[in-house]
């Protein structure tokens, strides 16, 4: 096949590293005020479907999810690797109030780019032994597709989308946030950027430095949705109908 | 799969679709829609949208001005990442691969999101054949294979449909009750899929964009079925054209702002998936296989045609199909093939063959839409009356068939291949005639048009001609002008010329000046 490209470009022999194009670069001005990262985060997460709330304290946030995922009156409960190293107790009363909580197999998620924000305050998390498991990769699959809700942590997000980041490495969050009909995100405003372009770049020289990027990097932006009946829109055609971020802000 | 529209001319096609009162409201609303919700969002990037096009399409020549290099480096970093990668020179070679991959994990289903390069090999008929059963997930794909039918927009395949029509088709498919409440389609949907991804052993998507300095596959959607596919099956197997590759992570930036503006009007879809090899370790979630099947299929022709190679810059936002007249009153079943409106018009004759194909560069207004939409810029109306050209040439050379383009490449698969073999080459006797004919007309035409004198004798001659065959019939019930005329206007032309009432009112002005 290079044969045909080649003689379709009128080449021969080996491709050269061709000069690199110009990245592009946006007119728009880069926000640093965390303030107003926040606010823009708020505003396009909000017109993209996702409530938002707020936390300041590790207690809020203890106080939000007991209550929240009480609330819901589902049988099984989903949380990620950071959220059950995090949230120490949450797994244990939730088990209480006569649900079963489910965590990820095996060891806990070696911690890869959540080591600024949940780490930073806790000490490393990875060194921390959760929540012990009790189901393989087989059990866990099968138990997230009976769970009403699942809680993850979001690597990053950005302000100018309202989406959130989330990467493999950090945290098993693929099937937590994709099978429950009701996505839980915790996200720390010190993780806020402010444009698609400034994550890239960061992504690009952590791929590098590491030698290869996070295996799956997921991007959110709101409830599952489809317009495909009669371009009339429809949330969680596939993935949860309902998505809520706690907001850790600053104190 | 069904082709619905095998057997027929575009021209059948294009008129039962007009007289199809269902298809046709169908048709206005969805447009109509699509063209709102863009309206409403592109100026709020106000002349930042210009730029981004421009750096996209820049983004875009420069890769294909250097796809062996991209393409090798995309190649190695899967490789080194643990997945595969199998170079596919066309629909057969595709399908042999992936069907062997099948048969090895011993795959009885298969979950596929949106793709059209799947539908371009047609997938579905080989796993079908070989004994594993795919499942289109995305609900407009689910929808329009349930119903044994065709997509009929890239981006919104059942936009033909109406929700009674698929409540009806549900209720019947899966023997219970359906609602046509969207909700009511959209929960039982969710219910019969969810028991397809826990049993599937293979996923298989596209590929919108893969960045070449990292190996990592993007993929971009709204529904998670996409999702679904590439983090439940123990296999993934995606497909792509050797034309998706872009050089690096930074460049997604571009394409993330301009491919969902363009197609819905959103700033960003709800999900974008960034996969990059395999999992690193036991423990992590994800397929234990990747496979990376890279498709040229007719796209190396494309690339040697410099009037054509932009063609390949398409990133299927099906944007210029929403903003074309034609494609509104047809919709995408009439184009024959699985790439309707003015884009299909272009891609079709190269994939498929200029011959089996040769209605559809015709069938537009050459308004110019679909450029001004385009987010790549393509140069649709231009490589329409290029495409014109070369078949028209074709037709007069009444050269043998299969001249250019992929139609001699035995694994071409494509439904004008079979739909219509009656319309290929050798060209009849008639066509022949009237294409010389034509092909006079404009030699004449080009020459009166060289010298002002040759002009005004040409005029005049017309003139004499309109006079002697009578007004009647539009003033054109001379022969070869009839066919001509059936579905146009002929402009009449007026008894005296411009010129002739120039130099007449300026001698009666030099007269009026004399007698002062």
């Amino acid at each position: 096949m290079f044969g045909r490209i080649k003689s379709a470009l009128g080449r021969e022999g080996e491709a050269r590293r061709p000069e690199p194009l110009a990245p592009y670069e946006s007119p728009t001005k880069a926000t640093v005020e965390r303030s107003e990262l926040v606010a823009r985060f708020m505003r396009e997460a909000e017109a993209a479907n996702i409530i938002v709330s707020f936390a300041e304290t590790d207690e809020d946030v203890e106080k939000y999810l007991d209550s929240f995922v009480l609330r819901q009156s589902c049988g099984v409960v989903a949380l990620s690797d950071a959220v059950a190293a995090s949230c120490e107790g949450l797994a244990a009363r939730l088990s209480e109030r006569g649900l079963r909580v489910v965590v990820p197999p095996g060891e806990p998620a070696p911690v890869m780019f959540a080591d600024v924000a949940h780490a930073a305050d806790n000490g490393n998390s990875a060194s921390r032994p959760g929540v012990g498991s009790d189901v393989d990769a087989e059990g866990f699959k099968a138990a997230l597709f009976e769970a009403g809700v699942g809680v993850t942590a979001a690597d990053y997000a950005i302000a100018e989308t309202g989406t959130l980041v989330l990467g493999t490495g950090g945290e098993r969050h693929r099937l937590i946030s994709l099978l429950p009909p009701v996505h839980v995100c915790l996200l720390d405003a010190r993780r806020i950027v402010g444009t698609l372009a400034e994550l890239l770049a960061h992504f690009r020289e952590r791929g590098e430095a590491r030698g290869r990027p996070p295996q799956a990097l997921t991007f959110i932006t709101g409830p599952s949705r489809t317009a495909d009946v009669e371009q009339t829109l429809a949330l969680g055609v596939h993935g949860p109908h309902e998505l809520h971020v706690l907001l850790r802000t600053l104190t | 799969m069904n082709m619905t529209t095998a057997g027929e001319s575009f021209t059948g096609r294009a008129r039962r679709a007009l007289s199809n009162e269902q298809l046709q409201s169908a048709l206005a609303t969805a447009t109509t829609k699509h063209k709102a919700a863009r309206a409403e969002a592109l100026p709020l990037l106000g002349a930042e949208w210009e730029r981004l096009r421009e750096q996209a399409r820049a983004v875009k020549n420069h890769t294909l001005e250097n796809l062996d290099y991209y393409l090798a480096e995309f190649a190695a970093n899967v490789e080194r990442l643990g997945g595969r990668v199998f170079w596919a020179e066309d629909a057969a070679a595709a399908n042999r691969y992936i069907v062997e991959v099948a048969r090895r994990h011993g795959a009885r289903t298969a979950v596929k999101s949106k793709s059209m390069m799947t539908e371009e090999v047609e997938l579905n008929r080989a796993l079908d054949a070989a004994g594993v059963r795919p499942i289109e997930t995305d609900l407009g794909e689910y929808i329009v294979q349930l119903a044994g039918e065709r997509p009929s927009h890239i981006t919104a395949p059942a936009i033909h449909k109406s929700r009674h029509e698929i409540a009806r088709l549900f209720a019947e498919k899966f023997e219970t009750e359906c609602g046509p409440e969207t909700e009511r389609i959209t929960a039982l949907a969710r219910r019969m899929l969810r028991r397809e991804f826990a049993a599937a052993d293979l996923g298989i998507t596209g590929v919108n964009f893969a960045i070449a300095e990292s190996g990592t596959i993007v993929l971009i959607e709204n529904e998670g079925n996409i999702r679904l596919s590439t983090s439940l099956p123990r296999v993934h197997v995606a497909l792509m054209g050797i034309e998706k590759v872009i050089p690096r992570l930074a460049d997604l930036d571009v394409f993330l702002k301009i491919l969902p503006r363009a197609a819905s009007g959103q700033k960003i879809t709800s999900y974008v998936s960034l996969l990059t090899g395999l999992k690193h370790s036991p423990r992590d979630e994800g397929p234990e296989e990747l496979h990376v099947v890279v498709i040229d299929n007719g796209r190396t022709a494309m690339l040697a045609n410099p009037s054509l190679r932009e063609s390949l810059n398409c990133i299927r936002c099906g944007a210029c199909l929403n903003a074309c007249p034609v494609y509104q009153k047809i919709g995408g079943h009439a184009y024959g093939w699985i790439y309707p409106g003015p884009i299909g018009a272009v891609l079709t004759p190269q994939l498929t063959g200029r011959q089996q194909a040769a209605d559809l560069p015709f069938a537009s207004t050459l308004c110019g839409a679909c450029r001004d939409v385009c987010p790549v810029k393509i140069a649709i109306p231009e490589m329409l009356l290029h495409l014109r050209h070369e078949i028209k040439e074709h037709q007069q050379l009444d050269a043998p068939s299969g001249l250019r383009g992929a139609d001699s490449s035995p694994g071409t698969p494509g439904l004008l291949a079979t739909a219509a073999p009656k319309q290929t080459t050798p060209v009849g006797f008639k066509q022949r005639i009237v294409g010389r004919l034509e092909k006079l007309s404009f030699k004449l035409w080009a020459r009166a048009m060289q010298k002002a004198s040759r002009y005004v004798r040409a005029g005049r001659l017309a003139r004499l001609a309109q006079a002697a065959f009578g007004r009647r019939a539009n003033g054109t019930s001379a022969l070869p002008l009839k066919a001509w005329a059936r579905r146009r206007d002929v402009p009449m032309l007026a008894p005296r010329t411009f010129r002739e009432r120039w130099a007449e009112s300026k001698s009666k002005a030099a007269r009026r000046a004399g007698r002062r």
